[in-house]
């Protein structure tokens, strides 16, 4: 008999694209399981769109808002309306639930399902957050409010489910008609008369682009470079029915007399325009997915780091650029021309304000290889430590990847930012062992209790920082929100238990620091052994 | 109010019959079905874009039928809804099967509540309708139309769990010592062992806090 896996994803649409990773793989670990979801119903479209989804459950949250808002009706109607979204969800008696989200919202809905077993986040009877492995506390407490995210959530996500990373399984469920009409299409341009043949097409998604990133003057000065070069034809991506979109595309088109080409397409015939076309630069977190789930090499371009560590691409031909200042539109064409010739990128670029990454992977899934840029290495050097941190906390060994890149990128910057960090570390240790002593006085006079309070809100304020301690900080507070206990003697143990805890934790840190100090040293002596065997 | 007012049929000059109520006529006295026509090409635009209709006044439906014969050159299942406060005017239109069958839904009664507690109506209503008076019975009844039109739910949760599903309502076993149902729902989130049906609870009360509503909508 089949096993009936219900996924409650609750994210926004690009958040139900990145979902297909984790249902692929299920599909291919667990054949014997039937997949259902729980989403909104504005995702359901691509919900269905995604492989070994059988069935689309979703919550109407325009209806109940329109019902809630509208003072005709009474608010009993959007409780009414609630209850008939969930009905079969409720009803049915669930082997597994997966919880793919991390809101409030889906762990309440989990919580109230009938489930065998329950993957990822859920509340308990006395409205405690519980988690079923250590990766879905991760994703939840150490992730969801990171600056810059050591680890993709969806990554968190696949290992909470004891998933593997990487699967060439199919991920998205292909529409036969509209791949052979985006085949035919998209070669008819490719074999027009002023190509050989072999021109490539560069897919432009510009439906938050220009809003937000691009000048209509930059990507004119984009698409005249792509014209310039032979055999690149670029190729504008419209959204079904956005007259703003098509607009834009229609000023551009004076500029180029007309003879821009550009494709109008829903998002159910957007899997088979990506996978024919050779590469999609694009601002859009939904149309970054998608070609992902496609495999179509992509640029994406961001506004801001925090952006882009959320939501980076996956796929290791990929490149993504955090734009800023007066950036130089040739730098983009490097990158498009970088991945289309694989040339390596790094020795192309001119130099201007914005950062370039490319794509790596680990045993844990991708990660961001900073290419070129100044601004943010301090804060993508300790992202990657906590990455390093955190997976070889798991597995208890040394994630290699992980080091190679801080030795190989980093080298020089390693031994000042270590230094650093390590000033934090004893100011967050100080004010542990004051915290704790404070605390242990207190039993005895409670004046000191005030004090214990003082330290341990400064200690709790350093995980805001980017800062290697700053997990397990937030392990640490998200135990002493928990402290739930009737006698406040019980409560002063549970907490001098968990400052120990966070103790021992800082002390792995300290650890960690070390070896990676030690390690880069050793590496640099070794550079230059070599360099010296070499003049010699 | 009672329904006591004298309903008459006369015959239009086209020789259509036509509703008279307490001596005002509810068409027009020369054809009543060219003015429901003229008034339906006056809509055309907006039937165009519009499946749902929501009509306010019966007559004798005359212009029901122009506005239906209209509705199905553009769409394929059209649904109208009329209200008419009149039941003595509804059984009277009936009699003459002027209002087409099938797609038409007749709501009547003076009970406002009775109205906004009817879950298909509501339905509909939150389908966003065009609204089509019928301006004779919107004149003769202009009292009720005008509750009608600016009616307010109340936000008491005694009331809200009268139009609350049956198989919802017991959710609520605990209610009467609590006044809306955000009160309600805050008041189960402290509960010391909650319980599977009440974690479907907490989840609609963080939905609506997800969704932006403004002050009153949900809270009070």
């Amino acid at each position: 008999m089949k096993t009936k896996t219900l996924i409650v994803n609750l994210e926004d649409q690009a958040g139900v694209l990145e979902s297909a990773y984790l249902i692929a793989e299920r599909v291919r670990k667990y054949p014997q399981q039937e997949i259902y979801m729980l989403t909104f119903k504005e995702s359901k479209h691509l919900a269905h769109m995604i492989s070994g989804v059988q069935r689309v459950f979703t919550i109407d949250q325009d209806r109940i808002k329109s019902l809630l808002q509208n003072d005709l009706y009474s608010n009993g109607f959007a409780v009414n309306n609630f209850f008939k979204n969930l009905s079969l969800v409720f009803h049915t008696e669930w082997n597994i639930v997966v919880n793919y989200s991390t809101t409030t919202l889906s762990k309440y809905i989990t919580s109230s399902l009938t489930a065998d077993r329950i993957i990822g986040s859920y509340t308990n009877e006395v409205k405690e957050n519980n988690y079923s492995s250590l990766w879905a506390s991760i994703d939840d407490i150490a992730l969801k409010n990171k600056k810059l995210s050591p680890l993709k959530s969806i990554h968190c996500k696949l290992k909470a489910n004891n998933i593997s990373y990487g699967t060439n399984e199919p991920r998205v469920k292909i529409n036969e008609n509209n791949n052979k009409v985006a085949f035919s299409n998209l070669n008819s341009i490719r074999n027009a008369e002023h190509t050989d043949g072999e021109a490539k097409i560069i897919g432009i998604n510009i439906s938050s682009t220009v809003d937000s990133i691009f000048s209509l003057n930059k990507l004119t000065e984009l698409l005249e470079q792509l014209f310039s070069t032979p055999n690149m034809i670029p190729l504008l991506i419209i959204e079904a029915n956005n007259e703003q979109q098509k607009n834009i595309v229609n000023l551009l088109n004076r500029d180029f007399e007309n003879s821009l080409l550009s494709v109008e397409s829903d998002d159910l015939a957007l899997p088979s325009l990506l996978m024919n076309i050779d590469i999609l630069v694009t601002s859009d977190r939904k149309f970054l997915n998608l070609a992902n789930l496609v495999d179509t090499p992509t640029i994406s371009l961001f506004t801001s780091i925090e952006s882009l560590f959320r939501a980076h691409s996956q796929n290791t031909d990929d490149i993504s650029i955090v734009l800023s200042g007066d950036f130089s539109i040739y730098n983009i064409y490097l990158c498009i021309d970088s991945i289309l010739s694989n040339i390596d990128l790094s020795s192309q670029l001119r130099v201007d304000d914005s950062n370039f990454f490319t794509i790596k992977k680990d045993n844990y899934g991708s990660f961001l290889h900073l290419v070129q840029g100044e601004g943010y290495k301090q804060d993508i050097l300790t992202s990657l430590v906590q990455r390093y941190y955190i997976t070889s906390q798991n597995k208890n060994s040394d994630n290699q990847v992980i080091l190679e890149e801080l030795f190989s990128t980093f080298s020089s910057e390693l031994s000042t930012w270590a230094l650093e960090q390590k000033k934090s570390l004893i100011i967050s240790t100080k004010l542990l062992l004051r915290s704790l002593r404070n605390l242990i006085r207190s039993k005895q006079d409670s004046s000191f209790g005030s004090i214990f309070m003082d330290d341990l809100n400064k200690l709790l304020a350093t995980k805001d920082k980017n800062l290697i301690t700053s997990i397990p900080i937030e392990f640490f507070e998200f135990n002493l929100e928990k402290i739930n206990s009737k006698s406040a003697e019980e409560n002063l143990i549970i907490m001098e238990h968990l400052i120990y805890d966070l103790k021992t934790s800082l002390r792995k840190i300290m650890t960690t620091l070390a070896l990676i100090e030690s390690k880069n040293r050793s590496q640099s002596l070794n550079k230059k052994e070599t360099r010296k065997n070499g003049r010699a | 109010m009672d329904d006591s007012k004298k309903l008459a049929i006369l015959k239009a000059q086209s020789g259509h019959d036509i509703l008279v109520i307490d001596n005002i006529e509810m068409h027009s006295k020369f054809n009543p079905v060219q003015e429901a026509y003229d008034q339906c090409l006056a809509l055309r635009d907006k039937i165009k874009k519009q499946d749902h209709i929501l009509i306010l006044g019966i007559g004798l439906g005359y212009h029901i039928q122009q506005l239906e014969f209209k509705m199905r050159e553009f769409h394929k299942n059209p649904v109208i809804y009329v209200v008419e406060p009149n039941e003595e005017v509804v059984k009277l239109a009936m009699k003459y099967h002027i209002v087409p069958q099938g797609n038409v839904k007749i709501f009547s009664g003076r009970s406002i509540d009775t109205y906004y507690q009817d879950q298909q109506f509501i339905d509909f209503l939150n389908d966003k309708p065009l609204i089509v008076p019928h301006n004779p019975s919107l004149n003769l009844e202009y009292t009720f139309f005008k509750k009608f039109l600016s009616h307010k739910s109340s936000r008491k949760l005694s009331d809200i769990t009268k139009v609350l599903h049956p198989e919802i309502k017991p959710l609520f076993h605990r209610q009467s010592q609590h006044t809306t149902l955000n009160q309600f729902i805050n008041d189960l989130g402290k509960k010391e062992n909650l319980v599977q049906d009440d974690f479907k609870l907490l989840a609609f009360g963080e939905l609506c806090n997800s969704l932006q509503l403004q002050e009153g909508q949900y809270e009070n």
